[in-house]
């Protein structure tokens, strides 16, 4: 990924050659297929992602429904919740679109809160810009479980789409790996450039 | 002119209704500095990583001023502009969201320590929530200019408060994602991911192990 590219991406236009550098040096690139998983909320992400170009869509997966969060595009920093604080991520991202981001560990992350610089303070601008963006829309979900929950009627499978939730189809739950037939992909990967950010994932070509 | 005047450094002219800057000369006055003691409180339990040097804790300590909101006031409305984000230092304080058509519906609490309206500081337009005072309050406001200059002046301080804040945003979203899963789960009849995976550090019990053998099994309606 070239400096110009990056500099395309929403947040990053009037970013130094020194800071694009230091961004491209602590992540690795990443591409994926429209329809995969990039992150699945009950598991922690292998790391913060910047997107770079692609349309994803951010929900609250359980079973084979989902509460449609956010639509991610250029700019927004996702796997931040897990990045930042071991454990699960919580909302599961999905590529609709061919998707390019740029993937970086938890190492990085702690480097800069120790050595600020102005790649740094950027970064964890954006970061917590989109995480702002996304706690907006996620309330509004929460506050229609809330009323729903408020109801003495218990809801049923059904009723759940009036609130906003929608079904999965069994190709969506394949590529989370959450359907009857275990899936052999965890994550699919068309393409990885840099270092390894985990250790434990498996790239399937 | 006072440069820790809550209209300074902020674009809108709409007085801060609720906000009153402290004014007890001697005491806890509006302006901060490094040894107030509840400056101090907020800072533990911000806990901030690396800690601040004194010159850091001054630096912070004069971006920030001293304000109290009155029970059941206002500390900023949904959809305003987000010009200020607020340290809570004492008091409680609740969170409201109001969707079109429906009533306001008190999505979460705000306890001393919480930072809140965050967007301000990252050059978001306007505040996602309503945040009301439940008792009196006391909150640390730093404005958008004095964030700005924060950054100039000491960018390591600023950084590490993005950091704290993205942690309480971290919190908070799982939290709320939690919810929304532990729901769905309720309605399906199947355990939550998310609640399954509360506590990864901790390994499931033989009694936990068989719950999760037979968790998984969904009802259909």
């Amino acid at each position: 990924m070239t400096p110009n590219q990056i500099r395309t991406v929403p947040g990053w236009e009037d970013a130094n050659d020194g800071e694009i550098q230091m961004l491209l040096n602590a992540c690795a690139e990443r591409w994926h297929r429209g329809g995969t998983v990039l992150i699945d909320g009950a598991k922690p992400a292998i790391g913060a992602m910047l997107i770079v170009s692609g349309e994803l869509q951010s929900s609250v997966e359980v079973g084979d429904m989902a509460m449609p969060v956010e639509v991610l595009g250029p700019g927004h920093w996702i796997g931040t919740v897990s990045a930042l604080d071991e454990g699960v991520e919580g909302l599961t991202i999905r590529a609709v679109s061919e998707a390019r981001v740029l993937v970086m560990g938890r190492e990085g992350l702690e480097r800069f809160r120790s050595q600020p610089s102005p790649m740094a303070l950027r970064a964890y601008r954006m970061m917590v810009r989109s995480m702002y963006r996304s706690m907006g829309k996620l309330t509004a979900s929460v506050a229609q479980v809330q009323r729903a929950q408020a109801q003495k009627k218990k809801m049923t499978r059904s009723e759940m789409t009036n609130i906003g939730f929608s079904r999965l189809s069994q190709l969506a739950q394949q590529a989370a790996g959450r359907d009857a037939v275990p899936s052999q992909r965890n994550v699919e990967i068309v393409q990885h450039e840099g270092a390894p950010v985990a250790a434990n994932f498996r790239a399937v070509r | 002119m006072d440069p820790y005047h809550p209209s300074q450094g902020r674009p809108s002219s709409k007085p801060q209704y609720n906000l009153q800057p402290e004014a007890n000369p001697g005491g806890t006055g509006a302006l901060v500095r490094a040894q107030d003691s509840d400056f101090r409180e907020v800072l533990d339990r911000l806990a901030i990583e690396p800690p601040l040097g004194d010159a850091e804790l001054q630096a912070l300590a004069g971006a920030l001023f001293r304000c109290t909101v009155g029970a059941n006031k206002v500390v900023f409305g949904q959809g305003e502009k987000a010009d200020t984000t607020y340290f809570l230092a004492s008091g409680l304080a609740r969170m409201e969201f109001a969707a079109p058509g429906w009533p306001v519906e008190a999505v979460g609490s705000v306890k001393p320590g919480d930072i809140i309206g965050e967007c301000a500081i990252v050059g978001g337009d306007s505040h996602i929530l309503t945040v009301v005072a439940g008792t009196e309050c006391v909150f640390f406001a730093l404005g958008t200019a004095q964030f700005a200059e924060l950054t100039r002046s000491s960018p390591g301080v600023a950084v590490r408060l993005l950091a704290v804040t993205a942690m309480q945003q971290v919190r908070r979203l799982r939290a709320d994602a939690r919810k929304v899963g532990q729901f769905a789960a309720g309605v399906l009849g199947i355990v939550a991911p998310a609640a399954a995976a509360a506590d990864p550090a901790v390994a499931p019990t033989a009694l936990g192990r068989l719950f999760q053998r037979f968790s998984g099994s969904g009802k259909d309606e």
